[in-house]
């Protein structure tokens, strides 16, 4: 357990470093914030010279947690002053718990928010605003030593992973060319936003998925089981295999135009169908009228666009530029609303 | 205290007085009865939602169910597999604790010397102070990959064998000092009547110190199942959350190398988990509280019963 | 190995063959191992997370050397001689627990008084509850007057009410004062009575007024030799001293006056002396240290996605925080349960059943999950009482709740343990039950209390899963900003890292928050231990 190269480095020259790459980034940053004050016409953009302060509570979903607090580290590197709690409820329980009662300012959400749950909020005077800030693409994965399902349809992913698919199914009883062995799953646990997201997705309704399968905890245990058997199929998140492209092989998935292999171009350009999702963040309209939380939210879609923020340090697909502008605009808009 | 000494005598006035000690008693009282609201409290909280359960789950489905999942179709919430999660690990602690504890307790009560035990048993005391985040990060980060350095054993990232032995490890304290609490208590005039006979040390140790102070042992080995049947976090960090019922032997020999769930894991994954508040998904949190909370109590009542039973024995 | 120690009867087995002696022995041994299987377990277990914490894997083998020369061979050479001089040895426990619980404590009143509240909020609300308090402490000590206790009452319900109401004005005194003016009034000053007490109370050692006197004159004269030092400001040196300087100075100076333990001072000496000589060395000489992940940018930084950045300082602020408010409550209502339980509840009638109700209620809550906790702290201090989530007031709330059982159970046992004869004698004389209790028991029971206090508030500093449930923040960049204030903790801090996959986090960070976790806990543990040493040795 001591064998590990990262950390022989020593520690102190890696700080330096790192400190010179912040600085680098935090340049970047002013800069885009900078683009962002012509843009927006607000006064008070930037940041780095008006002195923000208050809190700022943001709940919900787990797969947005770490973007969420990748942003807020920034944000808080110009605005020491605002007090940031982030707290991972999963989004279904941040709208109910959370956000609609007025507890939290900011709800993040791995899927778009429920009408059920806009009319609990609209019952409490919350409204929302939703705001996409990254993409993430579904990824399938296989061992290296599978050749022959690399390439696999919608349904073909159907059969392994729904509700009909029996324990002893073999690939062979999915497409005959493929070899007759037994299937072993890895998926995400059922309580996790990505299963229902991959399982709404493939199987069209929620909750339809099979019994037989592996549910694991994190990403890491669901690689080990791939790795584990070349008869071995599994689904994440993108970060992981982002981060550690060469532990297994991601699927490229035919959604009727051919197969296509998740990446960050393809998901960014919509050619990654139908597993790449939108994350989202809902502010609520009403606090959008303290600057501290209209800033961090400027903030939020002007780091969505960020490769080194989004795709590095998180492993989510970032934003493009129109996009982000689409979304600062309506942003700007409510703000104004408020007053 | 006396009358004479005190210039301003306001304490003459007998009514004035009793109001006092009236006042000081009612606030004492008042501190004692906030342990009565809390378990008030306990047994409202979660009682009130479970109800809200239980009016779309059946009491039996929900008992005698041996299949849980909260999301998947069709959704089923049978505690079983959580029940058989928990005495997995709680057998697995046991395995530890209990012989460790025992053996523990019989060298601190008969073997060591005074000098020894003020050693050893502050160091004990320890080991029951960590954090039990701190048993899980271990169980996770260190003792899962000692274990499967043994060749032959293939453990999952997060499985039951590592989790249950640190568990073991952190109830042994629980178990030796009430044991030996025990054994301290069996009167010198046994052991020396048995020495008469011309007994040995071991003798006297295993046929009569332990014998007559089973209660309590038995009592230390009930009160030490509870707290690992009650024990979160090192399941969570280092156990699961895949909730299984063995169909087989074989199959429940080899859950200790898997990853499983328990009724405290389940309840933090529900809390924390995308699942929205009002479903009966969410309110299976109680329920399962609720069955938790029957399980340690009733092991608590039965190791207190057991604990005056020896109490009686030699007061 | 302990055959000396075997109570009776050895001789017994002489008459028997030397297979049933040797079952003896085996025996004797397989109970000694296992009584050191846990302890060697765990000793294992915090050497690979001091190892990983302190990123000692970096370090050539040259500063092991400097490490051996200047730090364990001192140590193992003390250690050596305690062996034969227990006196020695408890001594230098003694000094070490004082320090390092000095230390902490001085932490916790930063941290309340300075980070949190602020000088001149304290000192309102010093002046509107403190003042009287110690008035009439001290009018009642002088003048035997029963209503004094119930006037105390009234300050406590009133004291802070008037605090708040009069806030403004107040909290301008303070200001006027400045910090370090504010805290020497309401610090130093009840510092220096309080010394005066145990010193005359339980210490056999120098006169208590010396020991008031040097409390309120060497802080200022202190003050020039502080202000060179640019770390420590004024007002957290005038923190420090009542924790850390005048009980240390109290405990050393018994110890060199005492020529049996003098001895004991070396032990922490030669190790302070070995780690300062540690830090210096090996940079002198080009040699490559280790490169620690728990140093001080670590206790100082907020939490970071980037390990190297990373830092547990919000949730080590949030913890002590709630750990003082847990304390405060816990302590009160579990003394005054216990009284109630031990003193005044009757044992007979419909009324002693109520009370045998109470007694098995209690020791059953003792033995609920924790997790059960977290579910009654949400339903009731974060939902109907409207205390928010995961806010420092709802985790001190259900933390004390989870502590309540075992404080109540303690200190039942301090109390019973003061023995009749007392009470009797005390009621002989004429005396009421709150007198017997306030100038009899009391002052006998509270080494006791502490004691079981601070194991169990050990307890609750590391409670992890109540805290999940009540909903404190995964992740939080600065500390809390009131009682009402959002918060997160340290077990929570190091649960939410755990679960990151990366190898910087799980053998770098995370071990260095469990690192501090450990340090705040063993010196708490061992402070306690302390005192039940010290109190407890042949008093009665």
């Amino acid at each position: 357990m001591t064998d590990d190269r990262a950390r022989t480095a020593s520690r102190r020259s890696f700080l330096t470093t790192a400190g010179a790459v912040g600085a680098v980034g935090l340049a970047g940053c002013t800069e885009e914030s900078g683009n962002g004050n012509g843009e927006s016409g607000g006064s008070e953009d930037t940041g780095t010279s008006t002195e923000l302060s208050g809190e700022i509570d943001i709940t919900g979903s787990s797969t947005v947690f770490p973007l969420a607090t990748a942003v807020a580290e920034q944000f808080r590197k110009d605005n020491s002053e605002v007090d940031i709690s982030i707290q991972s409820t999963g989004s279904g329980g941040g709208f109910e718990n959370f956000f609609c009662p007025g507890e939290s300012d900011i709800n993040n959400a791995s899927r778009p928010i429920k009408d059920s749950e806009k009319e609990n909020c609209m019952s409490n005077d919350v409204v929302s605003h939703e705001v996409v800030v990254a993409t993430d693409a579904l990824t399938v994965v296989i061992n290296n030593e599978n050749d022959w399902a690399t390439e696999m349809t919608v349904e073909e992913l159907e059969q392994i992973w729904g509700p009909d698919a029996s324990a002893d199914q073999t690939w062979a009883d999915v497409n005959d060319q493929w070899p007759d062995e037994e299937i072993e799953r890895f998926g995400a646990a059922e309580t996790s936003g990505t299963f229902d997201y991959f399982t709404e997705t493939i199987m069209g309704e929620e909750g339809a998925h099979t019994q037989d399968y592996e549910p694991t905890e994190t990403d890491r245990t669901i690689v080990q089981g791939v790795q584990g058997s070349p008869y071995a199929i599994g689904y994440f998140g993108f970060a992981y295999f982002f981060q550690n492209p060469d532990q297994v092989t991601a699927v490229a998935i035919d959604d009727g135009d051919g197969p296509v292999k998740p990446s960050l171009e393809t998901a960014a350009s919509g050619e990654y169908t139908p597993l790449s999702r939108p994350l989202f963040t809902y502010p609520n309209e009403n606090r959008l009228s303290e600057d501290h939380i209209a800033e961090f939210m400027r903030y939020f879609i002007e780091q969505s666009t960020s490769e080194e923020v989004v795709a590095e340090q998180v492993g989510y697909v970032p934003r493009s530029d129109e996009q982000a502008q689409k979304e600062l605009d309506e942003l700007n808009a409510a703000i104004e609303e408020m007053g | 205290m006396s009358n004479e000494s005190a210039p301003i005598d306001l304490r003459g006035d007998r009514g004035f007085q009793d109001l006092r000690e009236r006042i000081y008693q009612v606030a004492f009282l008042a501190c004692a009865v906030i342990s009565v609201l809390a378990t008030v409290g306990i047994v409202l909280s979660l009682a009130v939602p479970a109800v809200g359960f239980f009016q779309n789950v059946s009491l039996g489905e929900f008992l005698l169910g041996t299949q849980f999942s909260p999301a998947i179709r069709p959704k089923v919430f049978g505690v079983l597999p959580l029940v058989f999660g928990t005495l997995v690990i709680t057998a697995g602690a046991a395995a530890v604790a209990l012989p460790f504890g025992l053996l523990t307790a019989t060298y601190l009560a008969e073997y060591a010397s005074a000098g020894r035990r003020a050693v050893l048993k502050p160091m004990l005391e320890v080991l029951a102070g960590v954090p039990t985040v701190v048993y899980g990060y271990f169980a996770l980060v260190y003792v899962t990959p000692l274990l499967n350095a043994i060749p032959g054993l293939e453990l999952g990232t997060f499985n039951a064998l590592s989790a249950s032995i640190i568990m073991g490890v952190m109830i042994i304290p629980m178990v030796s000092s009430i044991s030996e609490d025990a054994m301290s208590a069996v009167p010198d005039s046994l052991r020396e009547a048995s020495y008469g006979l011309g007994a040995t040390k071991f003798d006297v140790s295993t046929g009569v110190v332990i014998p007559s102070a089973a209660s309590g042992i038995a009592s230390s080995f009930v009160l030490a199942l509870s707290r690992a049947i009650g024990e979160t976090m090192i399941v969570v960090v280092a156990a699961g959350q895949t909730a299984r019922f063995p169909g087989s032997v074989p199959e429940l020999l080899t859950s200790f190398f898997k990853s499983t769930q328990t009724m405290t894991s389940a309840i933090i994954q529900l809390g924390l988990s995308d699942l929205s508040g009002g479903t009966t998904a969410y309110r299976a949190l109680f329920a399962i509280g609720l069955t938790l909370f029957v399980m340690t109590l009733v092991l608590n009542v039965i190791s207190d019963l057991l604990v005056q039973h020896y109490q009686e024995d030699y007061d | 190995m302990a055959t000396g120690t075997e109570r009776q009867g050895t001789d017994g087995t002489a008459a028997f063959g030397g297979v049933s002696r040797l079952r003896g022995v085996v025996f004797q041994y397989v109970t000694f191992a296992a009584s050191l299987f846990g302890i060697l377990s765990l000793a294992v277990l915090l050497g690979y997370v001091f190892w990983d914490a302190f990123g000692l894997e970096t370090a050539e083998s040259a500063w092991y050397a400097t490490m051996v020369v200047t730090v364990v061979l001192p140590v193992a050479g003390f250690l050596l001689y305690a062996r034969r001089n227990p006196l020695a040895g408890r001594t230098a426990l003694e000094l070490a627990a004082t320090a390092t619980g000095g230390v902490l404590s001085g932490f916790a009143l930063v941290v309340v008084l300075e980070v949190i509240a602020g000088s001149g909020l304290w000192f309102a609300y010093f002046l509107a509850v403190g003042v009287p308090l110690g008035a009439l402490y001290l009018y009642g000590r002088r003048v035997e007057a029963s209503w004094t206790g119930l006037a105390v009452l009234g300050v406590l319900v009133a004291g802070p009410v008037a605090g708040t109401v009069l806030l403004g004005p107040l909290s301008r005194i303070g200001g006027v004062l400045g910090g370090p003016g504010v805290y020497y009034l309401s610090v130093i000053a009840p510092t220096a009575l309080v010394a005066r007490h145990v010193v005359d109370g339980y210490l056999d050692g120098p006169n208590g007024n010396y020991v008031a006197l040097a409390t309120l004159v060497v802080p200022i004269l202190a003050v020039p030799a502080v202000d060179t030092v640019a770390v420590l400001s004024r007002s957290v040196w005038l923190l420090f001293f009542p924790t850390l300087v005048v009980p240390f100075s109290i405990v050393a100076g018994r110890n060199l006056a005492a020529p049996g333990r003098r001895v004991g001072v070396v032990g922490p000496l030669a190790f302070a002396l070995g780690v300062g000589l540690l830090a210096v060395v090996p940079d002198l000489l080009g040699i490559t240290g280790p490169s620690p992940w728990f140093d001080w940018q670590y206790v100082t930084s907020a939490p970071s996605q980037t390990a190297e950045q990373a830092g547990l300082y919000p949730a080590i602020i949030g913890s002590i925080f709630m750990i003082v408010l847990v304390a405060l409550l816990t302590l009160v209502l579990g003394v005054g349960a216990a009284l109630y339980l031990e003193e005044y509840a009757p044992s007979s009638g419909p009324a002693g059943a109520v009370t045998q109700l109470i007694r098995i209620n209690i020791s059953n809550l003792a033995g609920v999950p924790s997790v059960v906790y977290g579910i009654l702290g949400l339903a009731v201090f974060a939902n109907t009482l409207q205390f928010g989530f995961g806010t420092v007031i709802t985790a001190a709330f259900t933390l004390s709740l989870l502590i309540l059982p075992i404080v109540i159970i303690s200190a039942r046992e301090a109390i019973r343990s003061v023995p009749d004869s007392l009470r009797e004698a005390s009621y002989g004389m004429g005396a009421t039950r709150w007198q017997t209790i306030k100038n009899v028991i009391m002052p006998r029971a509270i080494p006791g209390i502490l004691t079981g206090t601070i194991l169990a508030l050990g307890r609750a500093i590391g409670e992890t899963a109540p805290l999940i449930m009540i909903g404190v923040a995964t992740t939080k960049f600065s500390p809390p900003s009131g009682l009402f204030g959002k918060m997160t903790a340290m077990p929570m801090q190091v649960f939410t890292w755990s679960s990151y996959p990366s190898e910087a986090f799980q053998h770098g960070v995370v071990a260095a928050g469990v690192v501090t976790l450990l340090i705040v806990l063993l010196t708490m543990n061992s402070v306690a231990i302390l005192l039940r040493n010290e109190f407890e040795r042949g008093d009665y």
